[in-house]
């Protein structure tokens, strides 16, 4: 269960971000959509404290992230390629996560299984550095990264931004099974309408920084998201 | 930064800082060891340099919180340097 209530971020005086209150319950597949500058990925970063809130607050479990660290160890994460250490391989960037997470080989092995086809032998077992892969590649490290270590809560900025379409349904294969299987909890922003409605129970429209529509029906989601982006 | 360079001869980011930082190194040792090795003999300034050598170790986890909290303080800097907004 994650709570975020009373959210605001402002820059002197213009406020990018202002959230009265989201709840998301456990293993749901929460949506987020809006245009550039809507502050989607700074409500992500407030999120998991990567970004001070001017004031209110995000629980996660009924733990404030600003003053705990435990939340932590449950939460996996992918935002953008700052967040992985690029002047290492994909191998030994995930021997790294591996020792921190204090999984076995035989854990790791089996947890990158899951992403062979994913992966389409392009990351596993090259002598490359993250800098120098494509952008899908770099993605696709970044996604395996953050499913690591069983987390119960995925944040995911444009996960199929960059990567091509065969990989963006293999993805979203990916995404539906670990709900169904480990009852995590994804938080996806994107601006791919057709791929977030499919996947997600439930979308939030945010402009401007503020909520200003929950849709929850499935059936009805493409077609309003799609009256909204048309203007 | 050119990260794909060699290390041999390469000598990007050494600037005068990475020189100055090695006085306090090369300094503080003597500083410990000469006010004893002046007023008693040679032995009691080492041991005095080899009893604070041996509080470090016993402290280690002590020093090592102090170290910990300051990065959790300055988390949001830090993070906000790492996607190189600064």
């Amino acid at each position: 269960m994650i709570k975020v209530t009373e959210l605001k971020k402002q820059y002197k005086e213009a406020v990018v971000l202002d959230v009265a209150l989201l709840e998301i319950p456990k293993s749901e597949c929460f949506g987020l959509v809006g245009n550039n500058g809507a502050g989607k990925t700074t409500l992500f970063r407030i999120m998991l404290d990567l970004v001070r809130a001017t004031s209110g607050k995000v629980e996660i479990e009924g733990k404030d992230v600003s003053k705990s660290e435990d939340w932590k160890r449950t939460t996996g994460a992918y935002l953008d390629e700052h967040m992985l250490l690029s002047y290492l391989t994909a191998d030994e960037y995930f021997q790294t996560l591996r020792k921190i997470y204090g999984l076995s080989e035989a854990d790791l092995h089996l947890h990158l299984g899951r992403f062979t086809e994913f992966f389409n032998d392009e990351i596993v077992g090259k002598k490359k550095y993250i800098r120098d892969l494509s952008k899908g590649n770099v993605k696709k490290v970044g996604i395996a990264a953050a499913l690591m270590g069983n987390p119960e809560v995925v944040f995911l900025d444009e996960p199929f931004e960059n990567l091509d379409p065969s990989s963006q349904i293999r993805l979203k294969k990916l995404i539906l099974q670990e709900k169904e299987t480990s009852q995590v909890t994804f938080l996806i922003s994107s601006h791919d309408l057709n791929h977030v409605t499919e996947i997600c129970d439930r979308i939030v429209l945010l402009e401007k920084g503020q909520i200003i529509n929950d849709l929850r029906d499935r059936s009805a989601m493409l077609a309003e998201l799609d009256a909204y982006f048309t203007g | 930064m050119d990260l794909n360079k060699g290390a041999m001869f390469n000598y990007e980011g050494v600037g005068a800082a990475q020189f100055l930082m090695i006085i306090p190194m090369m300094v503080a040792p003597y500083l410990v060891y000469l006010p004893f090795a002046m007023i008693f003999n040679f032995y009691a300034g080492l041991a005095a340099l080899g009893t604070i050598g041996v509080v470090g170790i016993l402290f280690f986890n002590q020093l090592a919180t102090i170290n910990v909290n300051r990065v959790l303080k300055n988390r949001h800097e830090i993070s906000s340097s790492f996607r190189q907004e600064l």
